[in-house]
Parts: C-alpha cells; structure tokens; sequence
C-alpha cells in the first residue's frame, strides 16, 4: 500500500473512532444539569422519582428529565430519601453486545498493526523479530545474475554431463517426462574441499537459467528448537513458489550428521532439522522442478534416510583434478589476466599434483600479484610469465610442505615415537576450544609433548603432554622447519611390540 | 462486563489522541532533521504521520492503553554530521530536538482554538465528551512539551541543555549525558518517591490555555 494513502488511512481510522467514541458518551438522552438544579427542583417538590445510573443520578423532573454527574452518594441518597424522593435503579439502556463487538475490535485492530508492523520491520531493515526468525534467509540468485557457466568449471567432465540432464530438466521438462522418466531430485556433491562442489552448483543454475537459493547448513540450526525445520520448510515453500528452481545447500553435514550419533544426549535440534529436510525432500510432486543440491566434504558421516533412491539419489565425487583437468583449470583462470606468449600452462599443471582447483585460482592469483609487484618495481606493464607462476608454486608447496611436516608429526607416526630435528611450532587447537601453542618437544602415538610459548606477561609455563584425541586441528606457526629436517628417532623404528 | 467496556471507551478518548501526538511528535523531529540535511530519519522510514512507524509496543501502546499515564514512543535517529552549513552539527541538532515539544504546543494551541470555537457555537457542547476530549488533549499537548523539554537526557530538554552547556561544564554533562536513561530513571524514581509532581506546572498552564479558550 502506498504509504502516504496508509498514513491518511490510520489517522481516518483512529479518528473515526474517537469521533465514535465521543458520540456514543454523548448521545444520551437526558441534558446534563448541575448538582444546584436538582438541589433547587427537590426543595419545589418538582421532582418525581430519582434513577441510579452508575455515579450519575437521571431526575424525573416536571417538563424534563435531566441528569446530574457523579452525585450517586450515600448522603445524596438519603437526603432524597429525607424529601420522600422515590429512588430506584435505572435500567441499562446500552446494548452490551454492541459495546462488547466494539472493544474487540479495537483491540483487535492494534495487534493487528503492531503485527504487521514487526513482520514488515525484518524486511525493511530494522531489527529482527522473532517472527523473521522462522525465515530461512536463501540468498536468492536471479537467473540474470548468475553467470557461471559449465565452461568455468575445469575438468570433472563426468560430472558436467550427469548435471546436463538435470539442467536439460529444467529447461525442457516434457522430453524427459513424456519418455517416463524419473529425475534426481537431489544431486550429492561430495568432494575435499576446494574441489568446485560451489562451482558446479552455481554453474548449473548458470545454465538452466532458473533462479537458485543458495544456503549453508549451518545456517538452519539456530539457538531456539524448531527454528531450524521451520527454515527449512520457509526455504522449500519459497523455491517451490519461484519454481523451476535449484536449491543449493552447502555443508549439508551440518544437518546431515547420522541420527543418534554423538556423545550423551542426542542433538535433538539437529534431527528435528534433519527430519524437516527429509520430509521436504520427499514432498515434491514428480513434476516439480526443483532440484536440490547439496554439497559435503564429509559424506561419511551422513545419515542413510539422505542418501537412499529418491532423495539425494545422485552421488558426484569431485576428487582432485588430474594433470588436464588442472590445466583446463589453469586457463580458465588466466582468462581475464595478461600472459606472456607462448606460457605453457600444462608445464604448470605438472608442477601441482595433488593440487585443488581453489589452490591452483590462488595459484594464478599469487602469480598476478607477483607480475603487478614487478611492474611497479621496473615500471613495466604487468604481464604474468612463466617464473611468477613457478615461484607462486614453490611459495604455496613450502606452506603446503609445512603441513605435510605437522601431518608426519601427527598423523602418520601412529605407531612411531617421534622427535623433530628441526623445530617445529604449531597451534593446537583442542576438542573443547583451548588452543595450545608452543614448541613441539616429540609425539608418539598417543601424545604430543608441547613446550608453550611464553606469554607476553613473561611467565613460562611446564611442558604440556596432550592426548592426540584432544586435538582438533594443527596449525603451522613461523619457525617451524620443513619436512625433509623431521625424522623418527632412530631407536623408535621399531615395532611396537603387541601384546 | 459493561463497566470494563466502558472504562475502554474512556481509555481510548485519552489514547487516540495520545498516539496522533506522538506521532505528530517524531514527525516534526524527522521533519526539521530532513529540513537540516540529514535524511537517516527519511531513509528508515520515519519521516511520516503514520503511528505505526513510531509506535512503540510498550510505551506507546501497552503502558497507555492500560491507564499509565506515561508513554513514550521509539526515538528518531539522527545524525548531526549530515546537517549542512558549518559547524558540529549541534545548533542542528538543537533545532531537531526542539522540533517535537513545538509542534505539540502547536496542536495544543490548534486544540485549544477548537474548544474556544465550540464554546462559542454551544457552551453545552464544550462542557460535553467532545469538549472534554479536546481539554485533555489540550492538556497532553502542554504536558508533553514540558515534559520533553526538561534537561534531562535523553529527552530533547538535554539536546537544549547540549548546546548552550559552557566549555567548562562540558565533561561533567557528557558525564550524565552518556548515562542515557539514568537520567530520566532518577527523575522519575525521584518524583515518585517524593511524591513530586513533575508536570504539576504543565497541567496548570494547560488549565489556563483550557480556560482562556472557554471564555
């Protein structure tokens, strides 16, 4: 509603019902006269018989009946009495039903508004209620916007073709269902991360032109139960109304965790949500197009229900790319850079196996900057050559090879008693939050031994022993030496004897 | 069942007028901010008439409805560096804060106006719910600017007080000034329990708008 009309709209309101108000207090019937008058008429003995209304006396009086305000009074009454005034009560005359009708309404106009006023507050950018609460906050991508194409996504060849028929889907429903045919309602990507699960979903919106919602896991669970099944019945309903439509849910191990997992008591939050999601997976009519895509890097510990025929019935591994695969990435990401001629990005690709596509767009990035840093320094245009790309490489190999050394430290010595060479200083971070940093004195396999950085305060803490299965994640920190200076203690290469 | 639709209908007469006030109120604020240059008001929604975008579920609605006699309804934001002309912004904000007491004393003269004439057309009337009516309105109009003129942080008073406060005085009242609603707590909790009445002075001169307009 135009606000202006809304605004002229309320005060007509609000004014028509004082205005109702104050004619109803003065419609009556009797003309209101002082307390004098009735004084003066009950000593002529003009007054016939006195009425109790309320507070108010209404005197029958000669020629005219008149009221008098707020003198209903126990002295008042029996000074009436006194002059042989007949008192008795005066019958009700106002229709309660009436009176009744009208305060509900009232009443039931100012929630009314006050509602409106919180539900529309949340889209209007002021605070949020409780009410947006129930919303689940899809960010909505339009068709117009979205321009990923299959041809952004390098390599996963198998799973571009799967994701044409969903597109084609989409596009071209009666092909497919005039043949009969079934389609996947939900695609499962699963791969490590930085593997292009994203990208593909985006690209797949790209392609069929429909609008996506896009939403992480994480997003449902909220601190109050409930909150997070109606988000996700808020998502559905919205995409089925904008319907051909592709649901992206990132991270759907958040929700998707197998029921009755986890230490204690179950997180009952969680499966509620995760039994919404369930529900609303099956709840698609054959002919709505909508497809829901979902991505993890955790698909093991998914619950079963998600995984079975007719929900997320199509499983694509993106693993890490291969040696065209990376190339084809490669160029894909040099595409709006400038490159020397004749830079042979496949010779690059080989330098990177084992190397994600979110490595390798960093990879090209990290060279871009380097090819910007030069041309500031020799005042030359900046054109990426083939050493800004080794170099960006080795940079990136020396942090990955940092971790490596953490994960030979940690990981891979299960059975070995292990101690640094080298020095090795890492940030643990532990089960319950604490993090821990220090020096790594040795671990084994059950235990790392870490000497603490003393804090900034000066004082210097005991080594601490810390059990493997309280460590969460491992963190380089500056100092640490490279994996090639670790390695096992010579006496520690012995098996472990069982018993 | 008919007392209490009756003590209703005698609740509303105080709280219709008691929200278009307010409204009015915030209005006048959003108003002369956007006069000055500033549009935060404008650009959230506040620089209307309409009470529900000023209302406030308790002070406005909850509090008033009930019997109360107090209310209050959401604050206008604005943001003094946006006021064009030289300056920190603070004659603007003087202007801004005044804006609302002035344009309650302008409905209560408007109000009172009316009363005059329906004296005049019929000294019954005036006597009657309508004119009752009016006279309270009359009456919350003065109170309200009185009230809201007092200096006490954070009603518009303390924007007066903010401006003309000397130099030197300066980090004692930005003392109180950042205390925000303590201020006003005191003073209410004071009045109260000193049985102190705070708009005793308001409802008089009220009083004698009412009367000059009845004769």
């Amino acid at each position: 509603m135009n606000p202006r009309l809304r605004t002229a709209l309320v005060w007509f309101v609000l004014l028509a019902v004082l205005a109702g108000v104050v004619w109803l207090g003065s419609a009556d019937q009797y003309a209101t006269r002082t307390y004098e008058t009735l004084a003066t008429d009950v000593t002529n003995q003009q007054v016939s018989a006195v009425e109790i209304d309320g507070e108010d006396l209404i005197v029958h009086a000669g020629a005219q009946d008149y009221r008098v305000k707020d003198v209903a009074q126990d002295d008042v009454l029996s000074w009436l009495d006194e002059n042989n005034v007949p008192v008795r009560f005066h019958p009700s005359a106002a229709n309660p039903i009436l009176a009744v009708l009208l305060g509900l309404a009232v009443i039931g106009g100012v929630i009314y508004f006050l509602r409106r006023r919180q539900l529309g507050a949340g889209g209007a950018g002021g605070g949020t209620t409780i009410f947006d609460m129930r919303r689940s906050n899809a960010r909505k991508l339009t068709p117009g916007v979205e321009h990923t194409r299959f041809a952004d996504v390098g390599g996963h060849a198998e799973a571009k073709e799967v994701l044409a028929d969903v597109v084609d889907f989409l596009k071209n429903p009666a092909r497919w269902t005039s043949a009969g045919v079934r389609l996947p309602r939900g695609v499962l990507l699963e791969g490590p991360p930085g593997g292009g699960k994203t990208l593909l979903a985006r690209a797949v919106a790209g392609e069929a032109g429909v609008p996506v919602f896009v939403i992480s896991a994480s997003e449902f669970v909220e601190m109050f139960v409930g909150v997070g099944a109606a988000r996700i019945r808020d998502l559905f309903e919205t995409a089925k109304k904008s319907a051909p439509a592709v649901v992206f849910i990132d991270e759907i191990d958040a929700v998707g965790r197998r029921r009755g997992s986890g230490l204690g008591t179950a997180h009952d939050e969680r499966e509620q949500t995760l039994n919404q999601l369930l529900v609303c997976l099956d709840g698609f009519e054959p002919s709505t197009r909508i497809v829901v895509i979902a991505a993890t890097n955790r698909s093991d510990v998914l619950d079963r229900a998600l995984l079975r025929p007719g929900r997320f019935d199509l499983r694509l591994s993106l693993g890490f790319p291969d040696l065209e695969a990376r190339a084809d990435i490669l160029r894909i990401h040099c595409r709006s850079k400038r490159m020397e001629p004749g830079i042979d990005l496949r010779a690059i690709a080989a330098l990177t196996p084992g190397v994600s596509g979110a490595m390798l767009e960093h990879l090209c990035n990290e060279a871009g900057i380097r090819a910007v840093r030069r041309s500031r320094r020799e005042s030359v245009e900046a054109i990426i050559q083939t050493a800004d790309f080794t170099a960006a490489v080795e940079t990136a190999a020396k942090v990955e090879r940092k971790f490596d050394a953490l994960d030979a430290l940690f990981v891979e010595s299960t059975s070995q008693f292990t101690q640094p060479t080298g020095e090795v200083y890492a940030r643990l971070t532990l089960t319950d939050g604490v993090i821990a940093e220090g020096r790594v004195l040795w671990a084994d396999s059950g235990y790392v031994k870490l000497q603490p950085t003393p804090s900034e305060l000066g004082e210097t803490e005991g080594a601490r022993l810390i059990p493997k299965g309280q460590i969460r994640a491992v963190e380089a920190l500056p100092g640490t030496s490279l994996a090639a200076e670790i390695r096992p203690d010579g006496w520690a290469l012995r098996r472990t004897e069982t018993a | 069942m008919d007392g209490l639709v009756d003590w209703f209908c005698g609740r509303l007469l105080f709280w219709i007028p008691f929200v278009l006030s307010l409204s009015v109120h915030e209005y006048a604020h959003a108003l002369a901010a956007s006069w000055l240059g500033d549009t935060t008001a404008e650009t959230q929604g506040r620089l209307t008439l309409d009470p529900a975008a000023h209302a406030d579920p308790v002070g406005t609605v909850l509090l008033p409805l009930v019997g109360v006699p107090f209310g209050w309804a959401k604050p206008v934001p604005v943001n003094p560096a946006n006021f064009r002309g030289a300056g920190d912004g603070r004659l603007g904000m003087l202007l801004t804060a005044a804006a609302g007491p002035a344009s309650n004393g302008l409905i209560a003269v408007a109000c009172a106006l009316g009363l005059g004439v329906e004296h005049l057309a019929s000294p019954e009337a005036a006597l009657g719910p309508s004119g009752k009516v009016l006279a309270s309105t009359v009456l919350m109009n003065v109170t309200l600017a009185m009230f809201n003129l007092l200096p006490v942080p954070p009603l518009d008073g303390s924007r007066v007080v903010d401006f003309l406060c000397p130099d030197a005085l300066r980090p004692a009242w930005s003392w109180i000034y950042a205390r925000g609603g303590l201020g006003i707590a005191i003073l209410l909790g004071g009045s109260v329990l000193l049985g102190v009445d705070l708009v005793s002075w308001s409802r008089a001169l009220g009083q004698w708008l009412v009367n000059q307009a009845l004769t």
